[in-house]
């Protein structure tokens, strides 16, 4: 069980991509820094719905994105889509076996 | 002791990463870790044999992976799907390295203990 | 009680990677773990320049590393050779190197590779930024 940390721009970089090429049904992914701005995109959506999800609180709302990012939850499963502060990355960080950070 | 695995992704040269990440696999394995190396995306480039790095302004990092044997890194991964985008194949690679399926990466990373990627 | 190493890779200014690890480390100390060392490398050995100097109004990574590290004894490390490359020096690397100035700040320490995989070796848990 891993937890899987994307800190950059899935328009800009292939982390988010590379990482879902390999990664484990178990395992879950944690959208931090410019990372959270491939939620507005329903391709993104569509790639993350099954993922157990992570994403900083302090990085949506420092983005004025957190309406959207609202809207974009209530379609995805709340089982699997989890807004976190840095007390539950910490927390989280733990629970999974290890972090990967792409 | 811990195993390790090392990834790599990112293109030689334009970067620094696969040096300084390569760095951290030789100096894991003299530090007796249990070291292994993951060659993903445009990294997988790094195992093109006949690179001249210095005419891209680079040090020749590259010659330390024919070592790699000698600090005891003997698995070496090379994603099949990245090196079919580039249309690289086996034959091309400098170094005695496995061409992996996804499948085989995602159980390396599972299974070893802490990942780096460069 | 879990024991954590931090590994910064991101610089002092021009990427958030660095801010994050930060917060990331004061929530490790809130929540009862502790962090064996924060270890800087590549573009992160910047954050040990002490002539960073961002406007008032900005964000001072430099200054927050340090005023952490102080605050709760927390050890930071810089890989020597990754800051040689960048022209991060201590006083003894510039002495050694001929050069007339340093700027890397005592709060960082400097030291190998080896620091690292030691760390990880001992750590519960590896998170880098």
């Amino acid at each position: 069980m891993i937890l899987h940390h994307i800190q950059t721009s899935a328009l800009t970089d292939n982390a988010l991509n590379t990482c879902l090429r390999y990664i484990h049904p178990n395992d879950s992914i944690l959208l931090a820094g410019d990372a959270v701005n491939c939620l507005l995109q329903s391709s993104w959506q569509l790639r993350l719905a099954s993922v157990n999800l992570f994403v900083l609180y302090d990085d949506i709302h420092a983005r004025g994105i957190q309406q959207h990012i609202g809207r974009i939850a209530a379609n995805m499963s709340a089982e699997l889509f989890h807004i976190i502060d840095y007390s539950n990355f910490v927390e989280q960080s733990l629970k999974h076996n290890k972090v990967i950070t792409w | 002791m811990k195993s390790v695995a090392i990834l790599f992704r990112h293109a030689p040269f334009g970067t620094t990463c696969g040096r300084e990440g390569l760095d951290v696999a030789m100096l894991s394995a003299s530090f007796e870790q249990q070291v292994s190396l993951i060659f993903t995306d445009e990294a997988v480039l790094h195992l093109l044999a006949g690179q001249t790095p210095e005419q891209a302004g680079s040090k020749d990092y590259l010659s330390a992976l024919k070592a790699l044997p000698l600090y005891d890194i003997d698995t070496v991964l090379v994603c099949n799907e990245s090196m079919q985008r580039l249309g690289i194949n086996a034959a091309e690679l400098s170094i005695d390295a496995k061409v992996a399926s996804c499948n085989e990466i995602t159980n390396t990373l599972q299974a070893v203990d802490e990942v780096l990627v460069f | 009680m879990s024991k954590f190493i931090i590994q910064v890779n991101g610089s002092v200014y021009g990427s958030s990677a660095s801010f994050r690890a930060l917060n990331f480390c004061q929530s490790v100390l809130a929540n009862g773990h502790h962090i064996i060392t924060v270890f800087f490398y590549q573009d992160g050995v910047t954050n040990s320049n002490a002539l960073t100097c961002p406007a008032s109004d900005e964000i001072d990574m430099h200054t927050q590393w340090q005023a952490f590290a102080l605050q709760h004894q927390v050890p930071l490390t810089n890989c020597v050779s990754a800051a040689l490359r960048r022209g991060v020096l201590s006083k003894q690397e510039s002495l050694e190197n001929g050069k007339d100035h340093w700027n890397s700040d005592e709060a960082f320490a400097m030291g190998g590779l080896g620091e690292l995989v030691v760390g990880i070796e001992k750590a519960d848990r590896l998170v880098s930024f």
